[in-house]
């Protein structure tokens, strides 16, 4: 009966700190800022968009949001408007666009960077080209809204789009 | 008789060198590697991307700049959040300090988080030089795995298909054909797809489906193969058992980033109109 009694105890014991432990299950922090948080700013942002919970703004890889059938959906959105972000493509490297999905899938809280093929930071650089993909990001219309246990939340979400000789080669999160 | 003086300046000049002595900098750096090490553990109370988490080891680095795991944990939340400049700044330290424990790690978020084949093809080969009598796991796969999908998505697939088929043969020898991962035998698979050997290609995927019957990606790509062979009729049956199966178990993928070569529905009725 005590081995039993033991048994069920560390069961229960492992459950909490595998729970604990994990970083792709929501964390409810439940607070604003941590490493990438995206404050409002009303000279940019939406001031109708709203998140149903701007302390617990969950990580992509904790609850999973999906637009259309994936990443093959984004890129077919994406290759329609190729030619043009390469034309306006002035040095080779990554563009990364981080936004806020809420959690009825509407987006906004739009950022951009740039990052040379050497991983530096170079914000400056391809200025209008960034202004182009945060205008595509968010005309690409809803997503599905991240989700776990039955419950959608708000969560952060970023796309890479990798530019080498002026081409734009993929578009990967 | 009792002594005038207990301490003559012969005894107080050896002292002296003694204290000097303790009190210098071996003394100094153990109480450090300490110090560190206790710190270290008690982060991981923290979760990874709060701003307590990363605050701590900045001060570490404060206090111990030559600490690779705190810029290598500190890294890990911001490649995560795609903030990739700061990322890469702190892993990049992070292997200049001890690249042995560290470049698995970079090879894998370049390979998989940036689609930098080069870059993580690069690391891995460095990895491989540093460890040979050992072949360490490149962030738990193995390396010789991971030198071969770098080979393949840089579309060189005579080494590809050398170093999947040498991760197979090595595992295989070592523990055993089944604790191979799936995806060496996918990637092989794929491989000879793209060499055009279509009947090898099916004979690699068919093991793959007697290791894992319930992997959809084994079925979707063995129909590729027999479609490009011409076999239709395979080819259907091979695309039914595959909708069976993806719509009991789905696909493998991955939360941080998409796999190479992942599957999705669509696909599957893309192929069948074909």
């Amino acid at each position: 009966m005590n081995t039993l009694r033991y048994s069920f105890s560390l069961l229960i014991l492992m459950t909490g700190l595998k729970t604990f432990s994990q970083n792709t299950v929501p964390q409810h922090l439940n607070v604003k800022e941590k490493i990438g948080w995206i404050p409002f700013d009303k000279s940019i942002d939406d001031s109708n968009f709203k998140v149903c919970d701007e302390l617990n703004i969950e990580e992509y890889y904790q609850v999973n949001p999906s637009y259309g059938e994936g990443m093959p959906a984004i890129r077919k959105y994406i290759s329609a408007h190729k030619q043009i972000l390469e034309s306006m493509c002035e040095k080779d490297g990554y563009v990364i666009v981080r936004f806020v999905i809420n959690c009825q899938g509407q987006t906004d809280r739009y950022r951009t960077k740039f990052m040379s093929l050497n991983y530096t930071d170079e914000n400056t650089v391809n200025a209008e080209l960034q202004k182009k993909i945060i205008q595509l990001t968010r005309n690409m219309g809803n997503w599905t809204a991240g989700k776990y246990d039955g419950k959608t939340y708000d969560c952060y979400q970023h796309l890479k789009f990798l530019f080498k000789n002026f081409q734009l080669v993929d578009v990967l999160f | 008789m009792i002594r005038k003086h207990f301490i003559t300046w012969r005894n107080l000049f050896a002292f002296s060198i003694t204290f000097t002595i303790s009190c210098n900098v071996p003394a100094q750096n153990k109480q450090s590697v300490e110090i560190t090490q206790k710190l270290l553990d008690s982060l991981s109370a923290y979760a990874q991307v709060t701003m307590q988490s990363d605050l701590y080891y900045k001060l570490v680095l404060e206090k111990y700049p030559n600490t690779h795991e705190a810029y290598m944990s500190r890294s890990v939340a911001y490649n995560k959040g795609g903030e990739h400049a700061t990322g890469f700044a702190m892993l990049n330290r992070a292997v200049e300090l001890a690249p042995i424990q560290n470049l698995g790690y970079r090879a894998f978020v370049k390979l998989y988080m940036m689609h930098d084949y080069e870059g993580a093809l690069q690391d891995c080969l460095r990895l491989d030089s540093l460890t040979s009598y050992a072949k360490p796991g490149v962030w738990g796969e193995d390396m010789d795995m991971v030198i071969g999908l770098c080979y393949l998505q840089l579309k060189n697939f005579q080494k590809a298909r050398s170093l999947f088929t040498n991760s197979i043969n090595t595992v295989t020898r070592e523990s055993g054909k089944q604790w191979n991962s799936p995806r060496v035998f996918l990637y092989l698979g794929i491989t000879l797809m793209k060499e055009k050997a279509y009947s090898q290609a099916t004979q690699v995927l068919n093991e793959l489906i007697q290791l894992n019957p319930n992997y959809s990606e084994a079925y979707y790509y063995k129909a590729q193969c027999y479609s490009a062979l011409k076999d239709l009729k395979n080819a259907e049956a091979t695309l039914e058992k595959c909708k069976q199966v993806f719509k009991k178990y789905g696909a493998e993928k991955n939360a941080y980033f998409e796999l190479p070569y992942q599957i999705y529905p669509f696909m599957l009725s893309d192929l069948s109109s074909q």
